[in-house]
């Protein structure tokens, strides 16, 4: 028995401990910059203290020396561990349904990217429907259910989407008649529900028992309220002018931009509105709305005082994020200490989650990983993977894992040889080719079972 | 007693012909108690008490007497089972006996969206949802199908429409060869639910977060429905789904993920769900037992992968072959954790691995008292129809097997299975072994008969004089034999009985001659040591 029930699952699920890293470069995420030699102590699932010479009875110490302790990467924009479909991509507003009822806790990318350095992942609904899915906020605790996984008491998000997907230009003939089929028509569909949305919320508050309850309705009104916020898959300038003058007449603000690749552009109004843009540090010409991306966007919006993170949107990519960041030192000129921001802090701001992680600072959460060098460089790998205070990923155990791996499919392979010379039936192996979801990913023949 | 099958079938048919209640009958009555004994039975009254010796008593397709010293009624006709078993008949929780196969309502374009649904009338705007379906007025007796799943020793099956997210109502039937009034014992007997939306062609859902949320949006619709949505709009689903939440409820996932999920439906809407999984449940046993839902689980264990190709080995998930050392401890482990939970033989290709598989999770740590209440006692319980069927008590309908030896013991055949007080033969009891040696007497003639061979596979020989040896061919069923065998001028036919050892009847010669034969044993049969 393992948790989760697959290769790299516990059999024993590890426990918080106290623990001492010594003598490390800590990239603080504070005001206090890059430390070196400084440890850092973690104990019942907190960074306890960031100093130098640091003493604790009991813990278990680990050496930094030569090593970098930062806080561990967050993706803001994630599809992995989710279970049968990224879109409802059926209806042009789904922001009744949540990401939240579909995390699969046993999805291998969630080790995987442990292995990365990521601690935290906003799982998100794809980009068929101008307006989405609920978003989900999980932290990578390896063995836990998926209700164990929920980032406690975190702010509500929903996914909303512009430009060619959800105006459906490249489902095919199929999918012309459903609205809205123009970028004036995805306006509307905002105007309309906001517009509902607060007739709903008349109507329910002068009769709320014969009022029907609507979940859609609801969620855009805690949208409304300040109470849920916004990431927008976004890529050309007009539509992020457009959403952010919707928002602005409806009273609230866009949190986040997603993609974002024409930032740039409009970086300074965004900074106005306070909107965030979580972009990709290089994606470019995969469809005609990304023509005019630039690797400089992240930098560019940075400057004009936009939080800017960098997202993977990409189980693979989400793997190495600390390479996408130093990105912004090569496009840009950022500082290190400014560029490792957009994988951790800013994308925690974002995600309205920075008084809890995204930092190295007595009191947070014990989310931090251990670098074999400066995690920007390419040759760095994560040596130690904290989540709460609890290692899920360590390095060095991960050479016995994969033997382990090994024997257990040598044992498993030769009792089944047994069991075909024993006469016993036997089936051809099946290939389950895993579902990587991207934004676009729709289940156009619906899923039948 | 004797020719017992023979008088079992006849009565059989006798009940068959009995008018329904309410329905007019052509021709004069005929109405049979069908009062039987059987003595000296090892009688299983439930899963956890087993009496030695005992009697049972049926009348009128009920219990009417069952315990080691309960007197036969006069006129019963008494069946001695020698020490054989008897044991309360199996019950399927998962299967559409009955029933047609869901069909689209009208068809979509390939690929073209369908927003709404394609069903006339005053009915929920998602095809998916059909809580206005009643099995039981679908509902048709299909004996042929009956007959296969009484051959494994089903009794009784809750039937459902086995589509889409809300499926009405399941219906729970007798496994009799009558009409369907005799055969539905609870019209609605539970309402199910799933995560797959099935052959509606509509387009949403196409995501399990879609099915999800449909399902929360049509509760909270419900519920408006009932306090005052009902004066602004005629909703015939609606009204079902509302009266449907007083019965049963079960809920089919594909893997134990899908448990966890309908469990946040069931705790905040405030209903039970009793889950009908996949056989995975062991992989997170402690949050499913916490959710406190009953199961309803398979036994079609995975076979192994033929990996015998290394390059195919290579492509086996190490989860995939975790799961096939350790699927047959799912319900071990379910019942060492409490969780109450029964079998279904939903999944199974073959309806004989049932039992094959159920003694492998015996094997594997299941207690034979568990196995046998998962068999029987549980799935009564959870359809509501424990005080009809399930175990063996007065008063209960009589729905049991005859088996020749324990249930879970090698070789073990069953040889009736009773459902309403009907006998359904599988395999004579007292099924003799005719082999040995006899001296067969006809047309003034006695030469030597002998049987030999394998048990099912018999071999008749005759012998005329020293060199002349022919074979016969017979037919043995029940205590009625038939031999025939070609001398001389033709075909001599014989026709008879078995009575204890020995053989007699009538028969006719190749010219058509009506003659007497018998068959007198001489010799017992002696197997050739191998």
């Amino acid at each position: 028995m393992t948790y989760p029930f697959t290769a790299f699952g516990w059999e024993n699920k590890p426990k918080q401990e106290t623990y001492l890293i010594k003598n490390a470069t800590v990239w603080t995420n504070e005001a206090d910059g890059i430390l070196e030699n400084t440890d850092v102590l973690v104990e019942a699932g907190k960074i306890k203290k960031v100093g130098k010479d640091l003493k604790a009875r009991g813990a278990i110490e680990i050496d930094g020396t030569g090593k970098h302790l930062t806080s561990g990467i967050i993706d803001e924009h994630s599809h992995i561990a989710i279970n049968r479909g990224v879109n409802e991509g059926t209806q042009y507003s789904s922001a009744e349904v949540r990401i939240g009822d579909v995390v699969n806790s046993d999805d291998i990318n969630i080790y995987r990217q442990l292995a990365g350095g990521v601690t935290t992942a906003q799982l998100l609904h794809g980009s068929a429907n101008p307006i989405g899915g609920q978003a989900a906020l999980i932290k990578f605790r390896w063995g836990a259910t998926p209700e164990q996984m929920k980032f406690e008491n975190a702010d509500g998000f929903i996914k909303f989407a512009l430009g060619e997907n959800v105006k459906q230009s490249n489902w095919g003939d199929n999918y012309r008649n459903r609205f809205p089929q123009t970028r004036m028509g995805v306006e509307q569909v905002y105007e309309d529900h906001f517009t509902r949305a607060r007739e709903y919320e008349a109507a329910r508050k002068a009769d709320p028992i014969n009022t029907r309850r609507d979940l859609e309705m609801d969620c855009l009104l805690e949208i409304l309220n300040k109470e849920r916020f916004v990431t927008c898959h976004s890529y050309v300038q007009s539509e992020i002018n457009m959403l952010m003058k919707v928002a602005e007449n409806h009273g609230f603000v866009l949190n986040t931009f997603t993609h974002i690749l024409e930032g740039y552009k409009v970086a300074d109004k965004m900074a106005k509105h306070g909107a965030g843009g979580s972009s990709f540090s290089d994606w470019w010409a995969y469809k005609s709305e990304v023509l005019d991306a630039i690797p400089y966007n992240g930098a560019l919006m940075h400057s004009q005082g936009v939080t800017v993170a960098f997202n993977s949107d990409d189980a693979e990519m989400a793997r190495r994020l600390n390479q996408e960041a130093a990105k912004a030192v090569m496009y840009g000129g950022l500082s290190e200490e400014e560029a490792w921001k957009f994988v951790t802090l800013n994308p925690a701001k974002l995600l309205h989650i920075d008084d809890r992680v995204g930092s190295v600072k007595a009191g947070k959460d014990a989310d931090i990983v251990l670098w074999s060098t400066n995690p920007l460089a390419v040759y760095a790998r994560a040596e130690k993977t904290f989540v709460d205070g609890v290692l899920y990923y360590d390095l060095e155990q991960e050479a016995a894992k994969r033997a382990a791996v090994q024997t257990e499919r040598a044992r498993l392979i030769q009792k089944m040889l047994d069991a075909k010379i024993g006469g016993e039936a036997t089936q051809p192996v099946r290939n389950n080719k895993q579902h990587l979801y991207h934004c676009g990913h729709l289940e156009l023949g619906s899923f039948m079972d | 007693m004797k020719k017992l099958i023979t008088s079992l079938t006849c009565v059989w048919f006798a009940i068959s012909v009995f008018a329904q209640p309410t329905f007019p009958q052509n021709g004069t009555a005929d109405h049979r108690e069908g009062l039987y004994a059987f003595i000296n039975a090892t009688i299983h009254t439930s899963y956890k008490q087993t009496l030695e010796n005992a009697t049972l008593v049926i009348r009128e397709g009920k219990i009417e007497a069952v315990g080691v010293s309960v007197v036969v009624p006069k006129g019963a006709i008494v069946v001695n089972l020698d020490g054989k078993h008897i044991y309360p008949s199996f019950i399927d929780l998962y299967n559409q006996y009955g029933l047609e196969k869901a069909k689209a309502v009208g068809s979509r374009s390939r690929m073209q969206p369908q927003m709404l649904s394609n069903k006339a009338g005053a009915f929920l705007w998602n095809e998916a949802l059909k809580p206005e379906f009643s099995a039981a007025a679908d509902f048709k007796v299909d004996n042929k199908s009956a007959e296969g799943l009484r051959k494994y020793g089903f009794g009784g099956v809750l039937t459902h429409q086995q589509d889409g997210i809300n499926r009405g109502t399941g219906a729970f039937t007798l496994l009799s060869n009558t009409k369907e009034h005799s055969a539905i014992l609870k019209a609605e007997a539970g309402q199910f639910f799933s995560f797959s939306k099935g052959v509606s062609t509509q387009s949403y859902p196409s995501s399990l977060m879609g099915s999800i949320a449909l399902l929360r949006q049509t509760y909270l619709d419900a519920d408006w429905y009932k306090r005052s949505g009902y004066k602004q709009t005629k909703n015939l689903s609606l009204e079902a789904w509302n009266k449907n939440a007083a019965l049963p409820q079960f809920f089919r996932v594909r893997d134990r993920l899908e448990i966890l999920r309908a469990d946040k439906i069931a705790k905040e809407f405030g209903v039970n769900y009793i889950y009908l999984g996949n056989g995975d449940e062991y992989m997170r046993l402690d949050a499913i037992r916490q959710t406190g839902a009953a199961l309803v689980i398979p036994v079609d264990f995975p076979a192994a992968f033929d990996v015998q190709d290394p390059f195919d080995a290579l492509q086996a998930d190490l989860a995939d072959m975790k799961h096939w050392e350790l699927a047959p401890t799912n319900p071990a482990q379910l019942a060492k954790a409490n969780i109450e939970f029964a079998f279904t033989l939903d999944g199974l290709k073959n309806k004989s691995d049932y039992l094959k598989n159920i003694k492998k999770a015996i094997k594997h740590g299941l207690s034979e008292e568990d196995a046998l209440k998962a068999m029987t006692f549980t799935p009564a319980k959870l359809a509501g129809v424990i005080n009809e069927v399930g175990t063996i008590e007065a008063g209960k309908i009589a729905n049991f097997i005859v088996t020749s030896d324990g249930l879970f013991e090698e070789g073990m055949v069953i040889h009736h299975n009773w459902v309403k007080g009907q006998p359904n033969v599988l395999k004579a009891l007292n099924t003799k072994d005719l082999r040995g040696t006899y001296v067969l007497n006809y047309n003034g003639r006695s030469d030597t008969l002998t049987v030999s061979g394998g048990l099912e596979k018999l071999k008749f020989s005759l012998k005329i004089d020293d060199s002349t040896t022919l074979k016969v061919k017979h037919r043995f069923n029940n205590d009625l034999i038939s031999l025939s065998f070609n001398h001389e001028n033709g075909i001599t036919a014989l026709s008879g009985t078995l009575v204890t050892e020995n053989m007699a009847g009538r028969g006719t010669l190749a010219d058509g001659t009506w003659i007497d034969w018998s068959a007198t044993h001489i010799k017992g049969y002696e197997a050739i040591e191998k």
